[in-house]
C-alpha cells in the first residue's frame, strides 16, 4: 500500500516538473527577488548593489511624476471600466433577442479584443491626427470643434481612452450576453404578469440577476485597466507624453526599469502598482455585499 | 402581430447602424491600406482611393524586415502554445487524478501565476536571461512562459468532467498513468485544450511588451514589436503604408478567429460565468 | 624507373597542391566589425552610407564593416544602453553629440587621444568648429561624422505671392510675426498653410532660440539648470504667443513630417536640419532657399547637431583596430566631401571644401554651399552635461510639451522643470 502511494507521488512529481521549474523560475522566484531589488538601488550594470532600505518607498511621496502617473492610471481605469461596461450592457440588451445573422453582429463588436493592441494603436493614431483624421473630420462635419488629441497634453489621455473603450465593449458584451440569457423567463413572466414596465424590469430584475457577472467584469476590467502598456507607448512614441498625460503607472515603471535603469526604485514601483491591484479588489469585493445578488 | 414584426425590423435596422459605426474604424484601415500616398494628406478625408495601389502591401512588406518579423511570431507563438498545452495537460492530470502530498498548496501556487501581474516579475526575469546569456534570443521570448496556471485549471477542470468509469476500464486493460492521460484524458478534453491553445495563441502572438524589454536587435523582433517600431517611423508620412503593415500584423489572429468564433467566444463566456 | 616516376610525379602534385592551399590558409578572414547608424531605413542618407561602406569593404581583404540602423539618436540612445547592460554592445556606433558626456564618463568609450594623434589621421585637419562636443574632461572620445546645424528653408514662390521680398526671409522674430498674417491661409477655425512650422517642443530648437535670446539652457558647467532664466522664459514666451495665439507657427513633433508638409506647400518656412538639404532638393517642385533661423537682436545663431563616432573600451583590441581603420577611410577628405554631397552633412575636415567634386557640387547646388557656410558662420556647440537625458530632458521635455502643446504658463512650467532638474544635475 505504502509503495502504491510512493509511486503515485513519485509519477505526480514527474508530471509536474515541466511546469514546477519555470513557475519557480520565472513567477516564484522573481516576485522574491523584487521585494528584495526594492530595498537597493541598482543600474543593473554594475556588480554590487546599494542597499538602500525602504528609501524607494519613502520617494513615493516626493515624485511629483509618480503621482502624475498614479492620477493617471486611476483616470484612465476609471474611464475605461465605467464606459465599457455601460457600452457593452447596452449592446448586450440590444443583441439579447432572436436575431436575423447574430453571430456576425457578435463577432463585429467583438474582432477588437482579437486585434492586437499596436495594430489598434496605429490605426486610432490615424483616426485621430489632428489635420487629416476621420475624428476630426467626422466633428467639423456635424459643426463641433476639431480636437488636438494625442498633441494635447490635456486630451491626449482621453483620445486612448476613448479607443480603449471601444475595444473593451465587444468583450464585455459577450461576457454579459452569457448572463442575461441565464436569466430564468420565468422572472420575465412574473414581471409581464404584474404589469411591469421595461425600466423597472431592468432594475429591479436584469440588474440584481446580473450583479455577479458585474462585479466579475469590474474587478477583471480594472486588472486590465491598471496594466495596460501597449497603446501608451505607441500612441505617445514611447514618451508617455504629451507633457507625461499618459504615463500610467506600468509605463513609468517600464521607464525607470528600462530607460533610466534604476532597477531599485521600478522594483518598488512594481509591489504600489499590486498593492493598489489588490486593494482596489479587495474593496470592491467588500462593495459587493451591498449590491451584488446571489441566488 | 404587425406592432412585434415593425419592432423587431427596428430592432434589426438599429442592430446594423450600430455594428457598422463600431466596424468602421476597421473600414478606413483597409481602404486606406490601399492607397495612395497623397490620398491620405487630402481634406476632406476621401474614402475610396483614387487609384488601388495594392502594391502598398508590397512595399511595406519589404520597407521593414516583416518577413523576419513574422517568422519569429510564428516559431515563437507555436513553442509556446506546444509547449504549454504539453505541460499544462501533465500537471493537469496530476491535479485531477492523483494524490499527492501539498497537492492543494502546490495548486494555490499554480492559481497565483495567473494572479501575479507580469510588472512584479519583470526585471528579475530580465536579470534571469541575462545571466543566462539567453537576452535577444527565441529562449527568452518563449521559456518564461512555459507554465501557465489558466492552462491547468482550465485543462483540470475538463479532465475532472470524465466518469470514472473510462479510468477504471482502462486500468483494467493495465493501463499506465501516461497512457490513461493520452488514450483516456486527452480526447475527451479536446474542446478545453482546443480553447486553451486557441486563447493562448492569440495573447502570445498580440505580446508587445515582453518581446520589447528582451530583445534588441532587428532580427528578434516579433511582429507586435516590429509594427510599433514601424509605426514611430511612418506615422505622419506614410499612413497606407502603416495601415498594410497593421494588416499584416492581425491578419492571422483574425483569420484564426473567424475560423474557430465559436471556441474563442465560448471559452471566454465560460471563464467569465465561473466568476 | 615507371613506379619512380608515379611517386615522384604525386610528391610533384601534392606540393603544389600544398603551395597552392597555403596562401589561402595564411590568408586570415576578415575581421568583422559592426557600426551602428541612427540612421533612415530608405533615402540618400541611408544609400550614401551603404555606398561608402560597399566601397571600403571592397578597397580591403583583412576588414568587414556591417552596418546596422538603429532608428533615430535617440532610439539609438536606448538600445545601445540596453546592449551594455546586457554585455552586447556594437563595434562603434555614432551617437548624438550630447550623448557622449554620460558614456564617456562611465567608462564605456574609448578615449581617441592617442589615435587621432597618429600622423596618418591628420588631426589638424578636422573643422575645428565640429569638436565641441567631443571632448569629456580633458580628453577626446569622438570623431565628428555626420554633422549639422539647425536651418530655415524658405519658400521663394509663397514670399513672392505674399508680396514679401522674394530672397529676404524674416532675419528676426520680430519681423517674422510682423509679416506672418500674409503668409498664413485660413478655412474656418483650421489653417492650411502656416508662415513657419518646427518641432520647437524638442531641446534642440528650443536651445537655438535660448541661444538667440543671449542665455543658456544649462550653465557652461552643466550644473545648474538655465532654462528658467529670463532669456528662456522670453524664447518659450515668443513661441507659445506666436503658436497659441497668433496661430502663424506650427510646433510639429513629426520631424520627418515637416519636409512633407514643407513640399507639400502647408507650411512657408521651416525651422528644421541642415540635413534635410538633399531631401528637399529632390522633392521641392518650387524654387526655395536657406537661411539662419531668425534671430533676436544680435547675430543669428545656428544649433549644432548630430551624431559623432565613438569606439567602446571593452571591445577586443582587434576589432577596436578594425573600427578606427574604417573611421579613418571614411573621414577622409574624398570620402567626407562624397557624405557632404549627397547628405547635406557638413565636411568633417576644412581640406574637403577643396574637394574638386564638393566644388562641382556647388557649383550646381548654391544653397549646399550657402547651407554649409551659414552651418560654419553662425553655428554654436550644444550643452554638455553629464547627464542631459535624466538631468534635463527628462524634465523639460514635458514643460516644452506642456506650455506649446498644452497652453500651460512658460515660466511656472519652466521653474518646476529647473527645480527638479537642479536636484538631479546638483546631485551627481
Amino acid at each position: 500500500m505504502r509503495a502504491s502511494r510512493l509511486r503515485e507521488a513519485g509519477v505526480a512529481f514527474a508530471f509536474l516538473l515541466p511546469s514546477l521549474v519555470p513557475l519557480v523560475v520565472f513567477t516564484l522566484y522573481p516576485l522574491a527577488y523584487s521585494g528584495y531589488l526594492s530595498l537597493t538601488e541598482w543600474n543593473l550594470l554594475t556588480p554590487t548593489k546599494q542597499f538602500v532600505g525602504l528609501e524607494n518607498y519613502a520617494r513615493f511621496a516626493h515624485d511629483p511624476a509618480l503621482h502624475r502617473a498614479i492620477l493617471n492610471t486611476a483616470v484612465y481605469a476609471g474611464a475605461v471600466v465605467a464606459g465599457g461596461m455601460v457600452a457593452g450592457l447596452a449592446l448586450a440588451l440590444l443583441l439579447n433577442r432572436p436575431l436575423w445573422l447574430r453571430p456576425l453582429w457578435r463577432g463585429v463588436f467583438f474582432v477588437p479584443t482579437v486585434v492586437p493592441l499596436v495594430v489598434l494603436s496605429a490605426l486610432w493614431l490615424s483616426i485621430y491626427d489632428p489635420g487629416f483624421g476621420l475624428m476630426n473630420y467626422a466633428l467639423r462635419s456635424v459643426g463641433l470643434p476639431a480636437g488636438q488629441w494625442l498633441s494635447s497634453p490635456v486630451s491626449a489621455l482621453w483620445a486612448i481612452i476613448i479607443m480603449m473603450v471601444w475595444q473593451t465593449t465587444g468583450y464585455n458584451m459577450v461576457i454579459l450576453l452569457a448572463g442575461l440569457q441565464n436569466i430564468p423567463e420565468e422572472l420575465y413572466e412574473a414581471a409581464r404578469i404584474d404589469g411591469a414596465s421595461w425600466p423597472r424590469v431592468f432594475w429591479r430584475i436584469i440588474l440584481p440577476m446580473l450583479s455577479p457577472t458585474l462585479l466579475f467584469l469590474v474587478i477583471v476590467s480594472s486588472i486590465q485597466a491598471f496594466r495596460v502598456f501597449d497603446p501608451i507607448f505607441v500612441m505617445s512614441h514611447g514618451t508617455g507624453g504629451p507633457a507625461n498625460s499618459t504615463a500610467t503607472l506600468v509605463f513609468y515603471l517600464y521607464r525607470q526599469a528600462f530607460m533610466f535603469f534604476e532597477a531599485g526604485y521600478a522594483s518598488a514601483i512594481a509591489y504600489l502598482t499590486v498593492a493598489i491591484v489588490l486593494l482596489f479588489s479587495a474593496f470592491q469585493l467588500w462593495l459587493a455585499r451591498r449590491w451584488v445578488f446571489y441566488d | 402581430m404587425i406592432r412585434r414584426r415593425i419592432g423587431s425590423v427596428a430592432v434589426h435596422l438599429v442592430v446594423v447602424v450600430v455594428a457598422a459605426a463600431f466596424f468602421l474604424p476597421f473600414l478606413w484601415m483597409l481602404l486606406t491600406a490601399v492607397k495612395p500616398a497623397q490620398d491620405t494628406f487630402t481634406y476632406p478625408p476621401t474614402w475610396l482611393p483614387s487609384t488601388w495601389r495594392f502594391e502598398n502591401f508590397l512595399e511595406a512588406w519589404r520597407k521593414a524586415p516583416f518577413a523576419r518579423f513574422f517568422l519569429n511570431s510564428v516559431v515563437v507563438v507555436s513553442s509556446i502554445t506546444s509547449i504549454q498545452l504539453v505541460t499544462a495537460s501533465l500537471a493537469a492530470y496530476a491535479f485531477a487524478r492523483l494524490r499527492f502530498p501539498g497537492k492543494h498548496l502546490l495548486f494555490m501556487a499554480y492559481l497565483s501565476i495567473m494572479m501575479v501581474p507580469s510588472q512584479v516579475t519583470l526585471i528579475p526575469n530580465f536579470i534571469t536571461l541575462k545571466h543566462l546569456g539567453m537576452l535577444d534570443t527565441y529562449w527568452a521570448l518563449i521559456v518564461p512562459f512555459a507554465a501557465t496556471g489558466f492552462g491547468t485549471f482550465l485543462i483540470r477542470q475538463s479532465f475532472l468532467s470524465i466518469p470514472q468509469e473510462l479510468f477504471d476500464a482502462a486500468t483494467v486493460d493495465g493501463a499506465g498513468h501516461l497512457r490513461m492521460l493520452w488514450q483516456v484524458c486527452i480526447p475527451l478534453a479536446m474542446p478545453a485544450l482546443v480553447t486553451f491553445g486557441l486563447l493562448t495563441t492569440m495573447w502570445n502572438w498580440n505580446e508587445l511588451f515582453w518581446p520589447l524589454i528582451v530583445t534588441n536587435s532587428l532580427e528578434m523582433r516579433t511582429m507586435p514589436l516590429g509594427l510599433a517600431v514601424f509605426t514611430h517611423s511612418e506615422q505622419g508620412t506614410s499612413w497606407n503604408l502603416l495601415m498594410a503593415g497593421g494588416i499584416f500584423t492581425a491578419m492571422p489572429i483574425v483569420l484564426l478567429f473567424l475560423a474557430a468564433q465559436r471556441y474563442y467566444v465560448q471559452g471566454i463566456a465560460r471563464v467569465g460565468i465561473k466568476g | 624507373m615507371f613506379r619512380r616516376a608515379m611517386i615522384v610525379a604525386v610528391l610533384f602534385v601534392i606540393l603544389a597542391l600544398l603551395g597552392g592551399l597555403m596562401p589561402a590558409a595564411a590568408q586570415r578572414p576578415p575581421v568583422t566589425v559592426t557600426i551602428w547608424f541612427p540612421l533612415p531605413t530608405g533615402g540618400p542618407l541611408k544609400e550614401a552610407m551603404d555606398d561608402l561602406v560597399r566601397r571600403f569593404n571592397l578597397s580591403r581583404t583583412d576588414i568587414r564593416v556591417n552596418v546596422e540602423l538603429t532608428g533615430d539618436y535617440w532610439q539609438n540612445y536606448r538600445k545601445l544602453q540596453t546592449a551594455i547592460v546586457a554585455d552586447a554592445p556594437p563595434d562603434a556606433a555614432m551617437i548624438e553629440l550630447m550623448q557622449i558626456p554620460e558614456f564617456a564618463e562611465a567608462g564605456i568609450l574609448l578615449p581617441l587621444d592617442e589615435l587621432a594623434r597618429q600622423p596618418d589621421f591628420n588631426f589638424d585637419d578636422v573643422a575645428r568648429a565640429l569638436l565641441g562636443n567631443s571632448y569629456w574632461k580633458g580628453r577626446l572620445y569622438a570623431i565628428p561624422w555626420q554633422r549639422s546645424t539647425t536651418m530655415l528653408y524658405y519658400n521663394i514662390d509663397a514670399l513672392k505671392e505674399a508680396g514679401l521680398p522674394e530672397f529676404s526671409p524674416p532675419s528676426t522674430w520680430d519681423e517674422l510675426r510682423r509679416v506672418a498674417p500674409r503668409l498664413v491661409t485660413r478655412q474656418g477655425d483650421q489653417v492650411l498653410r502656416f508662415a513657419i512650422e518646427g518641432s520647437f517642443n524638442h531641446d534642440w530648437l528650443f536651445e537655438n532660440l535660448v541661444y538667440a535670446y543671449g542665455g543658456r539652457v544649462v550653465s557652461a558647467d552643466g550644473t545648474r539648470a538655465e532654462f528658467n532664466q529670463p532669456p528662456a522664459v522670453a524664447a518659450l514666451t515668443l513661441l507659445r504667443d506666436l503658436a497659441r495665439h497668433d496661430r502663424v507657427l506650427n510646433v510639429n513633433p513629426n520631424f520627418p513630417q515637416i519636409v512633407d508638409n514643407f513640399i507639400a506647400g502647408r507650411t512657408v518656412m521651416i525651422a528644421h536640419s541642415s540635413f534635410a538639404l538633399s531631401l528637399i532638393t529632390e522633392r521641392a517642385r518650387f524654387r526655395w532657399s536657406v537661411a539662419p533661423i531668425p534671430a533676436v537682436r544680435r547675430d543669428p545663431v545656428l544649433n549644432a547637431g548630430g551624431g559623432n563616432f565613438v569606439l567602446f573600451s571593452k571591445t577586443p583590441p582587434e576589432r577596436q583596430r578594425a573600427s578606427w581603420e574604417f573611421l579613418k577611410w571614411v573621414t577622409a577628405p574624398a570620402n567626407t566631401a562624397f557624405y557632404s554631397m549627397r547628405s547635406g552633412f557638413l565636411p568633417v575636415r576644412t581640406s574637403a571644401m577643396q574637394d574638386p567634386q564638393l566644388q562641382d557640387h556647388f557649383r550646381k547646388f548654391p544653397m549646399a554651399k550657402k547651407s554649409i557656410e551659414l552651418s560654419l558662420q553662425y553655428g554654436r556647440g550644444r550643452m554638455v552635461v553629464q547627464n542631459v537625458e535624466r538631468g534635463v530632458r527628462q524634465f523639460l521635455l514635458p514643460a516644452l510639451e506642456a506650455v506649446l502643446l498644452g497652453g500651460a504658463d512658460p515660466l511656472q512650467s519652466l521653474n518646476e522643470a529647473a527645480t527638479r532638474a537642479n536636484a538631479v544635475l546638483g546631485a551627481k
